[in-house]
């Protein structure tokens, strides 16, 4: 079965994706919107779900995970390989960005030899909301310059608007056709 | 069954980066000589190039077959090389082939068969459809392309051995047989027409009209083997090449045959030439057909094999339905034709033919799907509402069948082409060739009468599977998961389909020696990962379980306790994985339908499963708490009545079982108060082996380790803390299941009698003693009653079979329960038994165990404080026994014997001369028989029980003239002896007894220490070695072991002493200075003392390898050095020059 579902993955150019962040980032909200489902009722993930999304031919299973310590079990152990982490910030939590970071590069670390590979996507959301921080608030609070294992971005984004969520993919997508997907 | 290690393709990856640039450099330093030109640097094509190189080449690039992928990024360049490599040689006019040298040189071959195989290889691994891209497709390569076949005899000579050099290399062989014939022997090997087959039928793509590249005849063009009805006029020149050229490989036994087919699918399906070729060809399939399933020959006249020219035309012909324009190849009479002349034909097999051969069969699967497309409108059009045509169903029809095949290559294909077939139909139609395949689950299914209405539910439903197909199961199953892929079954049939899935889930079949079934559990992995993926929530909570499975529960919790089941107990590593996998799907994408699914997820962990013994017991304990513990029953009940439990056919995974059925038991009574559901189990588990002529034995060791595994976790658990409680719930087991009496049903013969392998019987009733009297131990402290007498002599006499045993199996246990039992026992009683056990040893018998048991209780009888030091009477006894086995004429009790000691008596740290002789008998036992150097056996244990002794009471190895240094001296000796397994034990035994004397330790062993595991290479272990010959005492001891050593040793043994003494000998003064350190004629000295002392015994192990030993000195002139004084060896061979005697 696991070999069957190997090359079942590359033909019908399926991805891994896990949607990674502190609780209350807005992963959730994130995928309901791509998803085109209501965002307004939303609770925390006790866990953690997975949902296809098609794009542009490609099939992304994501794997929205709670945000909580305890569930960081989830990101591990899965016979496929992880394709692409989304990183999703709460741009309007000044408060937590430090603890962010901690969480992030302690990942980048600590999962090294399961994210290889892997690119990085971060979503700072919630820009909707006035006085959020600004992209380079974030990319220096999280000391993104620092990290050279893995190709990355930042995108400014609003689950709630939808604002820039197509542009995310997108990126995440032309990624991979250079690295996955080339022939 | 455990599964590979996890995550090899992120290994891959990392690593991947440093081979590609590997693979990158060397390719290229391969093919092509660069010469500094000027300034700028020239290639030139190299005519031949190096096997090593392309060996090393070929290796890296097939270590990525798991992993092509990673493969791309060098893509570009790589296939720049060879496609440019390529073609520059085709451009090189040559007008004969390059002669060879040197007819025999084997280290170089021809540059276009090397090219040819490396091109190959690539398409091997990264798949022919990527490496195509690569390939140039201008029009004016083909003829060059051609040119290949047209002038083989001006590229490749005749006597070139090229090709069989490469088939060396490549592991992929194909029968040459099809080839014997001279005029086919081209020099070409079957890699390079594969791969040039492929790249004409590649710039067959060509937009413009073939007559426009080129339109002359082939001079000299090749003959095919096979009889190719005449060609239609106003065929172009250049259509009459290609097909000539595809036409001698499209019977070939090898690869070329694809090449060949995929030649002749793009030439006839060109728009400029379909209509000379499309019909000329189908006639051409069908006359061949016709021959070839009407016919009994296997091959034609000129010896083309049928059924590799049946399968090449049957490929080609689908490839000319799968990629021909509907217009072109999809017309009604042409289909009609096709499907009346060929594929009823086929579908007839009259000669058998296609039944004989699982590729043909393959083929024709495909074929089937390419045809049956061109039956139905074309993809986006709506299907018509009366059904696929008449044929088409009669192909499903056909594909159904083929799921039952026996091979599973046509399994898949079927499986394949039907759900494909399926996609392009109506979703009624696909629904109903769904339920088809749902209902063929049912052939040769037997139920029990259900009109016998005092079955139980569960059993009313169960179905015997003993007569089903595994095959069928298995190609069902495959094919339910695709179908499920693409959600073609409808809501309402997903209860009957998931009873399906849930089924093949715990499918097997016994066969005489082996059990099958695995692929059909591994394709419900499948299938369960996919319902779990391709239905929403809505669709999998609209319908309720059907029978046998209770109405209140929902489709996906039954399917999470199925998968809980394989996923923590099936027997085979990769579908605990695949379950596991299946799992994490269901639970992730259906939040909140699974009792505690995320911890479940947690729990059942894709690692976690990988080994066996972590997953049915670890993993099992921590998934059965979960959910109201609502997996528990699920996961006790599979290891106890299941194929996958104690029942298991291979007695290590009955025992791991067992162990499961321990640790779910104990959690079942301590943590989820079900302790009447777990007696109740056990009195199941002591049904289950049944009794007399239906008497399971396999069954029975399951059961009594299982038993026994669940006092034994109960004890672990609570001896500690709650005694009081542990004695009560022991109680309650031994009312409540009747264990303690489990013996009394067993007769006799059962523990004797050779065809009822009583070694295993044995091996588990010891097991279940010694956890029924530590349970007895434990219940008697508490205030309960002990056993009745005869209930413990009963055990007695189960022990006591036990320890007649030899097997490997029974030792350990058999020898560690009478020991636990003699706790049990009173003095009286325990003299008595000893007494019983010294007069079977001294039986002439073999009794291992009985000596081995005798070690054991010897601690029993140690005297107490007051009665002083020394030993009681039964100890003296004891050893006065183990002395009488020391002598005794079977090898295996001398052996015995020692472990008797090694085990039981130096750990009290008693010993005297006596036995301290025994032990040094036992390490010059040499005594052989018809199995070899059985001495070894007692030599290696007298080893262990020197230890043993070491441990307790150091050797004394200082004081000159006592048995122990003689002991220690011999073991010397043995640390230099011929055989590898006794002289790594002597080694480790002179390295601890001599770990604190400073002479040892930092003088002859120099610092090194155990750690540097110097023994690893021979060399440097002689060299460490040889230098206790430095030490006086030791030196004859040694010298006469290393004699064997060097004398008659393996060869690399040999080798290796020889070398090491040479070197220490040759760096010794020829004759003692007054400091008093080791000369060469000590040594010789000591030579002829060793010799002269084993020819006046006679003995011939040791005269015969120092003589050769001395040989040696003499050819390397060590001994010359001994001229300068009076040694000489002449005075013991008088009357010779000693060196003639010696050789
Ligand atoms: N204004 C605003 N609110 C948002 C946005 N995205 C999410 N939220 C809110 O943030 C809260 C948390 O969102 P979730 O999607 O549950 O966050 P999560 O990252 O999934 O949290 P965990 O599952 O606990 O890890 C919800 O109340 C959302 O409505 C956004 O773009 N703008
Ligand atoms: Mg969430």
């Amino acid at each position: 079965m696991l070999s069957i579902l190997r090359k079942a993955r590359l033909k019908d150019k399926e991805m891994r994706i896990l949607m990674l962040g502190l609780d209350n980032a807005g992963k959730t909200t994130i995928v309901k919107q791509i998803m085109k489902e209501d965002v307004s009722t939303v609770s925390p993930t006790l866990g953690f779900i997975i949902k296809t999304i098609e794009y542009e031919g490609y099939k992304l299973n994501i794997w929205d995970v709670g945000g909580q310590k305890t569930l960081r079990s989830y990101w591990r152990n899965y016979f496929e390989k992880t394709d692409a982490l989304i990183w999703v910030v709460d741009a309007t939590d000044r408060f937590r960005l430090d603890d962010c970071k901690e969480e992030l590069h302690g990942l980048l670390l600590e999962e090294a030899s399961r994210l290889v590979g892997a690119s990085l996507l971060v979503f700072a959301n919630k820009t909707d909301v006035n006085g959020c921080m600004s992209t380079e608030e974030i990319k220096d609070g999280l000391k993104l310059d620092e990290i050279v294992s893995h190709k990355w971005t930042i995108l400014r984004c609003s689950a709630m608007t939808g604002e820039n969520l197509g542009e995310g993919l997108e990126w995440v997508v032309t990624d991979a056709k250079e690295r996955l997907f080339l022939y | 069954m455990d599964a590979v290690p996890e995550d090899r393709d992120v290994k891959a990856l990392k690593h991947s980066t440093r081979l590609l640039e590997d693979i990158n450099k060397r390719l290229s330093r391969l093919l092509w000589d660069t010469k500094q030109d000027g300034k700028e640097p020239r290639r030139t094509l190299r005519a031949r190039v190096n096997v090593h190189d392309y060996h090393k080449i070929i290796h890296l690039l097939e270590s990525f077959q798991e992993f092509p992928q990673l493969l791309d990024p060098i893509l570009v360049e790589c296939m720049g090389n060879l496609t440019s490599g390529f073609s520059a040689y085709l451009l090189t006019g040559r007008d004969e082939a390059e002669t060879v040298s040197d007819l025999e040189d084997r280290s170089a071959v021809n540059i276009i068969a090397a090219l040819g195989q490396l091109l190959y290889v690539w398409m091997k691994v990264r798949g022919p459809k990527v490496v195509l891209r690569f390939l140039y497709n201008d029009p004016k390569w083909l003829e060059p392309m051609l040119g290949v076949f047209e002038n083989s005899d001006k590229l490749i000579d005749q006597s070139d051995q090229s090709a069989d050099v490469l088939n060396d290399v490549i592991e992929e062989k194909v029968e040459t047989s099809s080839y014997s014939k001279k005029t086919e022997r081209s020099g070409l090997s079957w890699h390079l027409r594969y791969v040039t087959l492929i790249w004409i039928s590649h710039i067959l793509y060509t937009p413009f009209d073939l007559i426009t590249i080129a339109d002359e005849a082939a001079s000299s063009p090749p003959v095919p083997l096979v009889k190719v009805p005449p060609m239609p006029d106003g065929i172009s020149a250049i259509a009459r090449r290609v097909l000539t050229v595809a036409c001698c490989s499209i019977h070939s036994a090898g690869k070329d045959r694809e090449g060949a087919s995929a030649a002749i699918v793009r030439l006839v399906v060109r728009k400029d030439v379909y209509h000379y070729l499309l019909d000329w060809f189908i006639d051409w399939v069908s006359t061949t057909v016709a021959i070839c399933v009407n016919g009994n020959e296997k091959e034609d006249e000129n010896g083309v094999v049928y059924v590799y020219l049946l399968m090449g035309l049957l490929s080609a012909l689908s490839g000319i339905f799968a990629s021909g324009e509907r217009s072109i190849v999809g017309g009604p009479e042409l289909l009609a034709n096709v499907y009346e002349t060929i594929v009823r034909e086929l579908y007839a097999d009259a000669s058998g033919l296609i039944a004989q051969n699982a590729m043909l069969r393959k083929t024709l699967c495909k074929l089937l799907r390419n045809l049956a497309y061109l039956y139905l409108p074309p993809p986006g059009k709506s299907e018509p509402q009366d059904g696929p045509p008449e044929q088409v169903e009669e192909m499903i029809d056909q594909l159904l069948r083929f799921l039952d095949d026996r091979d599973s290559l046509v399994r898949y294909a079927a499986s394949k082409s039907l759900s494909l077939i399926a996609l392009r139909l109506a979703a009624a139609d696909r629904s109903q060739i769904f339920e088809a395949v749902i209902e063929m689950y049912d052939t040769d299914v037997l139920y029990p009468n259900r009109a016998l209405t005092k079955l139980e539910p569960k059993k009313r439903y169960k179905k015997d599977l003993s007569q089903v197909s595994v095959h069928l199961w298995h190609g069902l199953t495959l094919t339910v998961a695709t179908f499920l892929r693409f959600h073609a079954a409808t809501v309402s049939m997903l209860p009957k389909v998931l009873d399906c899935i849930v089924t093949a889930l715990v499918f097997e079949q016994r066969k005489a020696t082996f059990a099958t079934g695995g692929n059909v559990r591994d394709a419900a992995c499948y299938a369960a990962w996919s319902l779990a993926r391709n239905y929403k929530t809505e669709e999998m909570m609209a319908e309720r379980c059907i029978a046998p499975y209770p109405d209140t529960m929902t489709l996906p919790q039954l399917l999470a306790q199925e998968l809980v089941n394989a996923a923590c107990l099936d027997p085979i590593g990769n579908i605990r994985r695949g379950a596991s996998a299946a799992l994490q799907e269901l639970v992730g994408r259906h939040p909140n339908m699974i009792q505690d699914g995320i911890s479940l997820v947690q729990a059942i962990d894709y690692s976690a499963v990988a080994l066996r013994s972590r997953a049915s017991t670890d993993v099992a304990s921590k998934a059965a708490v979960l959910g109201d513990a609502c997996y528990w029953d699920g996961l006790i009940n599979g290891l106890i009545d299941e194929w996958r439990g104690i029942g298991l056919q291979d007695s290590a995974g009955r025992i791991i079982a067992a162990k499961g059925i321990g640790s779910l038991a104990k959690i079942g009574i301590l943590e989820l108060n079900r302790r009447d559901e777990v007696w109740k189990i056990s009195r199941n588990i002591i049904k289950r082996y049944g009794v007399g002529p239906t008497l399971d034995i396999d069954v029975r060791h399951g059961s009594w380790y299982a038993l026994a595994d669940i006092i034994f976790s109960l004890i672990n658990e609570l001896e500690g803390k709650e005694p009081k409680l542990l004695a009560d719930i022991l109680a309650e087991m031994k009312d409540k299941t009747g264990v303690f009496g489990i013996f009394d049903s067993v007769k006799p013969r059962d523990f004797v009698h050779p065809v009822l392998k009583p070694e295993m019987t044995c091996e588990a009733a010891a097991y279940l003693i010694t956890a029924l009297s530590d349970a007895a131990k434990i219940m008697c402290a508490q205030g309960r009653p002990d056993l009745p007498i005869p209930l413990l002599r009963r055990y007695l006499c189960v022990i006591d079979s036990a320890l007649e045993r030899w097997e490997e199996n029974v030792t350990t246990v058999a020898v560690y329960a009478a020991e636990r039992f003699f706790l049990h026992m009173n003095d009286r009683y325990r003299a008595e038994i000893v007494k019983l056990w010294l007069g079977k040893s001294r039986a002439r018998t073999r009794r291992i165990l009985v000596v081995k048991a005798l070690g054991a209780v010897f601690r029993f009888f140690n005297l107490s404080k007051e009665e002083g030091t020394g030993l009681s009477m039964m100890q003296q006894d004891i050893i006065d026994g183990i002395l009488v086995v020391s002598r005794s004429p079977h090898i295996e009790m001398r052996v015995a014997a020692m472990s008797a000691l090694a085990d039981g008596i130096f750990p009290q740290g008693f010993v005297n001369d006596q036995i301290l002789q025994a032990v040094y008998r036992s390490l010059i036992d040499y005594s052989i028989d018809s199995r070899g150097d059985v001495g070894s056996w007692a030599r290696i244990e007298a080893i262990r029980a020197v230890l043993s002794l070491q441990a307790t009471r150091p050797i004394d190895i200082s004081t000159p003239d006592t048995t122990q240094i003689r002991i220690f001296h011999k073991i010397i000796a043995l640390s230099a002896e011929k055989l590898d397994r006794v002289r790594l034990k002597a080694c480790d035994a002179v390295w601890k007894i001599t770990a604190q004397e400073k002479d040892w330790a930092g003088g002859i062993f120099q610092g090194i220490t155990q750690e540097s595991s110097f023994w690893v290479n021979w060399d440097e272990y002689f060299e460490t070695m040889v230098r206790i010959l430095s030490h006086k005492p030791a030196m004859q001891a040694f010298l006469e072991g290393y004699a064997t050593s060097a004398g008659a040793g393996s060869d690399s043994v040999m080798r290796s002493s020889t070398r090491a003494i040479q070197k220490y000998l040759s760096g010794l003064p020829a004759y003692p200075g007054t400091d008093g350190t080791v000369a060469l004629s000590d040594i010789a000295n000591c030579w002829i003392k060793i010799v002269g002392d084993a020819v006046a015994s006679g003995d011939d192990r040791i005269v015969v390898p120092s003589l050769a030993m001395l040989g040696n000195w003499f050819e390397s002139h060590l001994i010359e050095r001994l001229e300068a004084g009076p040694f000489r060896f002449a005075d013991i061979f008088p009357g010779a020059p000693s060196s003639r005697i010696i050789n």
